[in-house]
């Protein structure tokens, strides 16, 4: 297996124009990953400025209301500027500064990997340009007037499916325009060969800490982790650390959006099949033609055609299954989440803490179960109270 | 015989550059684009790339997206492309015919089909936008042993170190150079360095002719480019006049005699 490829998935899949850049950030990845400065700079940033460790919080309350395995919540939610998404983008950028680029570039979604990267952006003190769809930036107004705050330029999308998957074809034409100076910061574990083992590297923090913490804690480890599957790289930084405890299950939550069946949703995994597409091999969510499909999910972080290659290949492996809640089972857990532990989980996170919850029910008392509650879920009160006048709630 | 191969051969012994034209499969109709291969290749244009339309063109400029959405809300797809091509190949037995797609459309059709039906066509190379070279070996290897070629891009990024790299390995072929950083599209200028590169990728390549394209819409452009390189690319023009012009193939049939004999 060649090291840019998970089993047959991963690769490098992208225009000429691009591939300088693309073995430039290789070189310097493979330089500074191990690199006792650069892992001190970011370590500093880490604990002084996102504020990690996280705490991995017991949810007592849930807990007790369904009555069955303990759960805790690795709380991602309380990182400086809301997400997992700081871990990554701190880490890209400090080698961004490192190989002199004079200008950041992203795409966004939900508008949280926006926000890190144009908060690093002014932390740094480097230009920065934000791709998001026409419709994201609608839906996630408040992040987009984060980033403009911050001084970022925002680049509203409006081609295609006006989502995030048309915030990154935009981005990396962008990108092709001057390669030597941009800095691409993808925000999830996809794209070409460099950027999964990056993102999952720089995103691996989560459950070295979770797994830390809950050594400490419980003096065992847990018997069931669950995140949510966009691209999936916070669900990658929880599993990283536990993909050798095979006693560990693990599972990915994908967006079942109206449900599979009604072909709207967002779960490339369960419902899609082997294709290419910005830079990686990945299952997608596309037609016997080979065009990609327009997706749909209530939350706009998981509205994305593909997904890390990482995950085809545990997937594959069957090391992590990977399964589905829907919206109005997004919508649930948000709720309770929400009432009975006074934290407002992102509507992506909400996905992972539906299928907890539905697995607790089954499990012991003794048994643990961890969550990665990757965002919090300011951003997401509009799309909430819509959905809610629209099903009379 | 190998028509590519022959035509750069034709066209050195008469002292001009080829002219590569780029077309989206589908554009305005499946008919249309048959008419407009036609109008290309009676007026100068000596290679058609036709390029197959796909939703998600990441090395494409607006006007040729713009054309592939059309194609698509038509549903065109390979098969059509496949279905329809035949009746070009059996007039115009000379010229070389190259598919220019986004690999995922070549991957989802399945890899050995696809050659085999370049094979069965008698369609002459493929040329797969985003499949470089760290991944090309995946078709390099289905293709061996059949009349087809693969034709390699090479980018203003690309380092010496690459280009031979690049190089090695193709045969039968040319050679495709970006000529600016960027996507398709029309440009008035291009690089001023553009020159020199040519004549390194040129001492490169050595007997594999080296077409450059991306920016072009003038004859003096061709003409210079034509200087140093085998021949030209012109595609996102070409897709601009089909596209926002009143009497499209009268324009394009100026336009292609234009560039090919400074009318």
């Amino acid at each position: 297996m060649k090291k840019s490829h998970y089993g047959i998935y991963g690769g490098q899949y992208i225009a000429e124009s691009l591939m300088m850049p693309i073995l430039e950030l290789e070189e310097a990845y493979d330089k500074y990953k191990n690199d006792k400065n650069f892992l001190e700079e970011l370590d500093y940033y880490m604990k002084n400025y996102v504020g990690r460790e996280t705490p991995l919080t017991f949810a007592k309350r849930l807990t007790d209301f369904l009555s069955g395995a303990k759960i805790y919540l690795k709380r991602e939610d309380l990182n400086h500027t809301g997400a997992h998404k700081i871990n990554n983008v701190l880490g890209q950028v400090l080698l961004a500064k490192r190989m002199n680029k004079k200008k950041l570039i992203a795409e966004t979604g939900a508008g949280m990997h926006g926000v890190a990267v144009a908060t690093a952006a002014a932390l740094f003190n480097i230009e920065c340009e934000i791709f998001m769809g026409e419709i994201d930036v609608k839906r996630q107004k408040a992040n987009v007037d984060r980033m403009k705050i911050l001084g970022a330029k925002i680049h509203s999308v409006s081609e295609g499916t006006k989502t995030l998957k048309d915030a990154m074809n935009e981005a990396m034409r962008f990108w092709t325009n001057d390669p030597k100076n941009i800095f691409y910061v993808i925000g999830t574990a996809a794209g070409p060969y460099p950027y999964p083992m990056m993102v999952q590297d720089f995103q691996s923090i989560i459950g070295k800490e979770a797994k830390k913490q809950i050594l400490s804690i419980e003096k065992k480890l847990p018997n069931l982790c669950v995140a949510c599957v966009g691209g999936g790289s916070n669900a990658i930084g929880l599993f990283d650390a536990f993909l050798g405890d095979m006693d560990v299950k693990l599972i990915g939550v994908e967006a079942g959006g109206k449900g599979i069946k009604t072909g709207e949703h967002a779960a490339s995994i369960n419902g899609g099949r082997l294709g290419v597409l910005h830079g990686a091999k990945t299952m997608l969510l596309e037609t016997f033609d080979g065009q990609i499909l327009d997706t749909y999910s209530i939350s706009a972080g998981l509205d994305y055609p593909g997904v890390g290659p990482v995950h085809c290949y545990l997937n594959d492996t069957k090391r992590v299954k990977y399964e589905i809640c829907d919206d109005a089972g997004a919508i649930m857990a948000f709720d309770i989440l929400s009432k009975l532990e006074g934290i407002i989980p992102a509507l992506e996170s909400s996905h992972a803490v539906f299928v907890a919850m539905e697995k607790a029910k089954s499990m012991k008392k003794d048994e643990i179960i961890i969550v990665n509650l990757s965002g919090r879920g300011d951003k997401d009160l509009e799309t909430i109270l819509k959905y809610k006048s629209e099903h009379n709630e | 015989m190998n028509r590519i191969i022959d035509i750069f051969k034709k066209n050195k012994s008469k002292n001009i550059g080829t002219f590569v034209g780029y077309i989206t499969f589908g554009v305005h109709s499946i008919d249309f684009t048959l008419k407009a291969i036609e109008v290309m290749l009676k007026n100068g244009v000596d290679i058609i790339e036709l390029g197959v339309p796909f939703s998600d063109m990441v090395a494409d400029g607006a006007i040729i997206r713009q054309a592939s959405l059309m194609a698509l809300s038509s549903n065109v797809n390979l098969e059509k492309i496949f279905d329809a091509i035949g009746i070009i190949r059996e007039k115009f037995p000379q010229n070389p015919l190259v598919v220019f797609s986004y690999y995922n459309v070549i991957f989802s059709y399945g890899l050995e089909k696809f050659f085999k039906m370049l094979e069965k066509l008698d369609l002459d190379g493929a040329l797969p936008v985003d499949l470089p070279l760290e991944e090309r070996d995946e078709i390099l290897s289905i293709m061996k042993g059949k009349s087809i070629s693969y034709i390699p891009l090479i980018a203003p990024t690309t380092s010496e170190d690459r280009i031979k790299k690049i190089v090695s390995g193709v045969e039968n072929t040319f050679i495709y150079n970006i000529n600016i950083n960027g996507t398709t599209g029309v440009r008035d200028d291009l690089p001023l360095d553009l020159k020199d590169r040519l004549k390194l990728i040129k001492e490169i390549a050595g007997d594999i002719p080296v077409v450059s394209g991306f920016g072009i819409q003038k004859y003096s452009q061709a003409k210079t480019i034509s200087n140093y390189a085998d021949g030209y690319v012109i595609g996102s023009k070409i897709m601009k006049i089909i596209l926002e012009e009143d009497e499209p193939l009268v324009k394009l049939k100026n336009f292609v005699r234009h560039i090919k004999f400074g009318e």
